[in-house]
């Protein structure tokens, strides 16, 4: 039972001491500024080339044939009917008769056909026999006593209780109690670009185009799963349609997209359609969460107790962090995975983060409520010290006086009409942080400068950010660079997970900037009789520091090299980058209490960001995020039916997700702080949106939704049920 | 996502189209938008053997703007309303507001009134803004043409009163009177959706301010969009008050006959359908100067 591939938030000194000759530029010129994508017009004109579009010479299709049940035996697999089939060059069984298959969706047999079309007939003449097997079709099933024991050691996984302080004291201490139960459901990461790749050997040697977010940890992935030396695999991602944690390796269907070439011996293709996606390629577990939290009557947290679960699917765990953020000084909490069958989770976006902050932070409005404070003062309160990686007492006022918060009303909008506004805020931090990236650069004779790091572009601009920090460093226009990247034939780089990639790599990229340049001066230096370590490059030319006259322009100063280009090696050195990030978000609803329909109207997001390397694409992700906490909010869901386990909605009909209409108008506040040198931005805005959605809701209704995500019906039940005269 | 094998034919007449369908019958569908028709064909929901296409029949993309009714060509999209120069005035408001809720802007850059009849989905909009607005369908057969009341058109769903090798020519909605007003209202899980649920209103008030017509109707309500009746006989002949609109509007829920689905369940829908006729209501009222 593999555990979820999670990608460790790095802990290193939020602010390291570095060589000073790499220090990040204090003026710079490209850095900080909106610098737009490099390969924004390939990307909309169709130039760049995804995995998708990738096409080989006698290249073919494959398909893979899927369990349609969430359990089941198998019994036997023919393929004689599919190896008949017309255009079929190749096709195999993934498992073995007798196998338990323990996920609806996971992979049985696989053909590769001349043509699309063909490998999907041919797919369908595979014939599996089942013996279909009782599911676990949800977690309240799975955990009840008299529950099949379906998984070998147990449907659920106790962990160790954490525990701190004096809990019965700390009961003691509170005034007022909360007492609820909180949950979030399994969201899945709905990629633009779906799983999949390209295979094609040439002897023992396999290249392959896939959509992955490390095409140096697919390639060791390839490797140990084929029984082939490393060396022998080239991955390569030149342009790729997100992954939010999905794509660290090959899958199951990268291996048996290269088995398929293997014994067809020819090119195969083999991307997933939008149901395979939703069923195999993983989620975000779910999370619940029954909490018992005190608090005293001036305000102060004393108490917390809770009792977790969720479920990561087929054996795979659950786990998120909580109390999110703020200080419980006496707390207890017991956690238990729970499997059922369905796919497995998989690192996404912030992994845990988004469960653990709805959780604690539509319970941290609970008790503001009984407390009588406003959300902010509340949490001011509560909040742990402020720290370089953990500056929210700096933060919530800024977001308040960019909000408008002091135009909260108290909880439930007294105003007439069905359409009810109301504000909420949350918290939010990440790890993030820097290490061993490689790169290495080459000044050619001719002028050209090529930057070459085994990195990858998911989607968030990294190839951008390695063209400006070479120009800035360089003194080059940010076009004069080539930058290649997305190829395990590159210098070591880490998969793009944790926030790590632009504090990876963008150190390892100055560095080895630095670096060419230094042995480019020390070429030019003699010629221009200046010392080397006097001379400057900026707007494209090489001159002394204090005398611009005495200089040449880069090109001639390149002329000088001769036949031999410069290259070096460069790698990622402490200084440049920290890790530790927090920030705060507020949002404004309206929500029809006739049809429940929630509407998020505004968002702020103050979000600290270190150095920032590019204004537009940090931008971008700060939006993204909280486009993606929107969608967690209010629509996401993945639904298994009750009794088959099969999921209701593998589609992009039923599984939904916003359309433009339900963007908020998103103020991305970025907090500049260089002096930290760069931190990651991926996941931190997608933490924080959807408890604030869930606070502000409640403001404007007078009722606490609980359960994400919150859809029109939970809505208008809550309503009902305070109209009935129930609890909130 | 491919469809099956079929045949294209592109008609150069309403003449020539006629006789195509005559010709292959139950085999053959009339091409309009293709909004519907190629996305059911693509599932494999449909497999005509043979497409007639009408898109190049200009002479049926025309909006015509008579004195007793407006006529839409069987080609004219739901863009071209949303557009049309009259379409601000109070007495088009139930058009004004559909043609802008219907799918999404490209959607409707192709996609017909007409086509939209004919397809007669169950949640489609345009099947209940016809019922309120008592439109009548246009239908040419081997007999020659004939105008079909639109509560007799929408037979079920899926299901018209065109029938096998025949083809629609227009809609006509009537020109609505003075003081008249409407209003679309629809609920949908994003835009571009089918409606959760959706009513259409359409109000006319006499000379001493009562309701002298009344036109109201749900989608997403039942197999086919569906006139409320004891919504508009409730309404009919009443000063427009707030205890008119509650009883129009709970006529409504009851009359509404819903799918539980992912959009929402039975209680959900049918509440809805409550709420949104009084709403609908509401602002047509508001619209002629009335606060109700
Ligand atoms: C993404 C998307 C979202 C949508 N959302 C909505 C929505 O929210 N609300 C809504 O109401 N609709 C919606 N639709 C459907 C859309 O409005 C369709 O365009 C419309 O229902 C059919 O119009 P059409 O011209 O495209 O018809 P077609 O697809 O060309 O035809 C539909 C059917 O009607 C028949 N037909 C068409 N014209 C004639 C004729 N003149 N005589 C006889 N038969 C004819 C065809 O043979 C076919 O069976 C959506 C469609 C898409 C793709």
């Amino acid at each position: 039972m593999a555990e979820a591939r999670q990608v460790p938030e790095v802990a290193a000194p939020a602010v390291a001491q570095g060589n000073a000759a790499y220090a990040w530029p204090t003026h710079p010129t490209y850095m900080g500024t909106d610098v737009q994508r490099i390969d924004g017009p390939d990307k909309v004109t169709g130039r760049a080339k995804y995995s998708y579009d990738i096409q080989r010479p006698n290249m073919l299709y494959g398909r893979i044939v899927r369990s349609p049940h969430p359990r089941a035996r198998v019994v036997a697999i023919d393929l004689t009917m599919a190896r008949q089939a017309p255009g079929v060059k190749a096709a195999l069984a993934v498992v073995e008769p007798n196998a338990i298959l323990m996920f609806q969706g996971e992979e049985v047999a696989a053909v590769a056909a001349a043509t699309e079309e063909q490998a999907r007939d041919a797919a369908r003449l595979v014939k599996v026999q089942y013996e279909v097997l009782p599911p676990l079709t949800s977690v309240e099933q799975a955990m009840s006593p008299d529950a099949p024991k379906v998984f070998p050691d147990g449907n659920v996984r106790e962990g160790a209780a954490e525990e701190t302080g004096d809990l019965a004291a700390g009961f003691k201490a509170a005034a007022h109690v909360v007492e609820q139960t909180y949950n979030t459901q399994v969201q899945t990461h709905v990629s633009l670009e779906t799983h999949g790749c390209v295979c094609e050997w040439d002897g023992d040697k396999l290249t392959a185009w896939v959509s992955t977010q490390a095409v140096h940890g697919t390639r060791e992935g390839f490797a140990q799963a084929l029984k082939i030396p490393q060396a022998n695999v080239r991955v390569i991602t030149q342009y790729m349609g997100g992954g939010f944690g999905s794509k660290f390796a090959p899958d199951a269907q990268g291996i048996i997209c290269a088995n398929l070439a293997k014994q067809a011996g020819a090119p195969v293709h083999l991307m997933l359609d939008r149901k395979e996606e939703h069923l195999a390629t993983g989620n975000r577990p779910s999370a619940y969460a029954k909490i018992r939290a005190g608090v005293s009557a001036d305000g102060m947290l004393t108490a917390f107790d809770a009792q977790t679960w969720g479920t990561g699917g087929a054996g795979v765990g659950a786990g998120f962090p909580l109390p999110y953020i703020y200080q419980f000084p006496n707390r207890r909490r017991q956690h238990k995975d729970v499997y059922i069958n369905a796919g497995g989770a998989r690192a996404m976006r912030a992994p845990g983060h988004p469960q653990g902050c709805f959780i604690t932070e539509v319970l941290m409005d609970e008790l503001a409520d009984l407390v009588k404070l406003d959300p902010v003062d509340f949490r001011m309160k509560n909040l742990p010290p402020d720290a370089p990686d953990a500056r929210w007492r700096a933060y919530f006022p800024i977001a308040a006086k960019l909000f408008g918060w002091d135009k909260r009303h108290p909880t439930g909008d007294a105003t007439p009409g069905p359409i009810k506004h109301g504000f909420g805020c949350s918290a939010n931090r990440w790890g993030g942080g820097g290490r061993g990236s490689h790169a290495h650069c080459e000044i050619l004779p001719d002028g050209g400068v090529i930057m070459r790091c085994g990195t990858q572009d998911i989607g968030t601009g990294t190839r951008t950010l390695v063209s400006i920090v070479t120009a800035e460093t360089l003194g080059l226009p940010i076009d004069a660079v080539n930058t290649e990247i997305g190829d395990s034939l590159y210098p070591f780089s880490g998969g793009s997970g944790g926030s790590t990639t632009a504090a990876s790599v963008t150190p390892a990229i100055r560095v080895t900037a630095v670096k060419a340049l230094d042995a480019l001066k020390a070429k030019v230096a003699p010629k221009l009789g200046v010392p080397p370590a006097d001379l400057v490059a900026s707007d494209g030319r090489l001159h002394a520091r204090n005398d611009r006259a005495k200089g040449m322009t880069w090109k001639e100063a390149c002329r000088t090299l001769g036949a031999e280009p410069i290259a070096v090696d460069g790698e990622w050195q402490p200084g440049l980058s920290a890790s530790g990030t927090s920030g705060v978000q507020m949002a404004e609803v309206e929500v029809d209490t006739e049809t429940g329909v929630s509407k998020v109207t505004r968002l702020v997001c103050v979000q600290d960001c270190g150095l920032i390397v590019d204004k537009l694409t940090a931008e971008s992700q700060v939006i993204g995020g909280v486009l993606f906490g929107v969608n967690y909010a209010l629509f996401e869901d993945r639904i298994l039916d009750r009794n088959t386990g099969q999921m209701v909605n593998p589609n992009m009909e039923w599984y939904l997700i916003g359309g433009p209409s339900d963007v908020p108008e998103i103020t991305a506040h970025l907090v500049d702080q260089p002096e930290r040198g760069v931190i990651g931005l991926g996941e931190p805005p997608a933490v924080a949106t959807a408890a604030a959605i869930a606070n502000a809701i409640a403001n404007a209704t007078g009722v606490r939704l609980r359960s994400l995500p919150m859809t029109p019906d939970k809505v208008l039940a809550a309503l009902e049920q305070q109209r009935a005269g129930g609890t909130r | 996502m491919i469809p099956a094998a079929f045949d294209y034919i592109r008609a150069h007449s309403p003449d020539e189209a006629f006789s195509h369908l005559q010709q292959h019958g139950g085999d053959a569908r009339v091409l309009a938008g293709g909004q519907s028709l190629i996305p059911a064909m693509r599932f494999r929901l449909a497999r005509p053997a043979v497409l007639v296409d009408i898109n190049g029949l200009a002479d049926l993309g025309r909006l015509e703007l008579g004195r007793t009714a407006l006529a839409i060509g069987a080609i004219a999209r739901d863009s071209a309303i949303e557009r049309a120069p009259w379409i601000g005035e109070t007495r088009w408001s139930l058009l004004h507001d559909v043609s802008r809720v219907v799918a999404d802007p490209v959607v409707r850059q192709m996609g017909t009134v007409v086509g939209s009849l004919c397809h007669n989905d169950p949640s489609g909009d345009w099947t209940a803004v016809a019922l309120a607005a008592r439109a009548a369908v246009v239908v040419r057969g081997r007999q020659g043409t004939r105008t079909v009341p639109i509560d007799d058109f929408l037979v079920d769903s899926f299901t018209t009163a065109v029938g096998e090798g025949e083809m629609a020519l227009a809609v006509h909605f009537p020109v609505p009177g003075d003081r008249t007003a409407g209003s679309y209202q629809k609920v949908e899980r994003k835009v571009g959706d089918f409606a959760t649920a959706a009513a259409a209103v359409q109000v006319t008030l006499d000379g001493k301010g009562a309701i002298k017509e009344a036109g109201i109707a749900l989608s997403a309500a039942g197999p086919c969009a569906v006139r409320v009746t004891e919504a508009e006989q409730a309404l009919v002949g009443q000063k427009p008050t707030a205890d008119v609109i509650r009883a129009a509007a709970d006529a409504a829920s009851k009359r509404s006959e819903p799918q539980a689905d992912l959009r929402g369940s039975v209680e959900y829908k049918k509440n809805l359908a409550g709420v949104l006729v009084a709403r609908g209501l509401r602002q047509a009222l508001a619209r002629l100067g009335v606060q109700a």
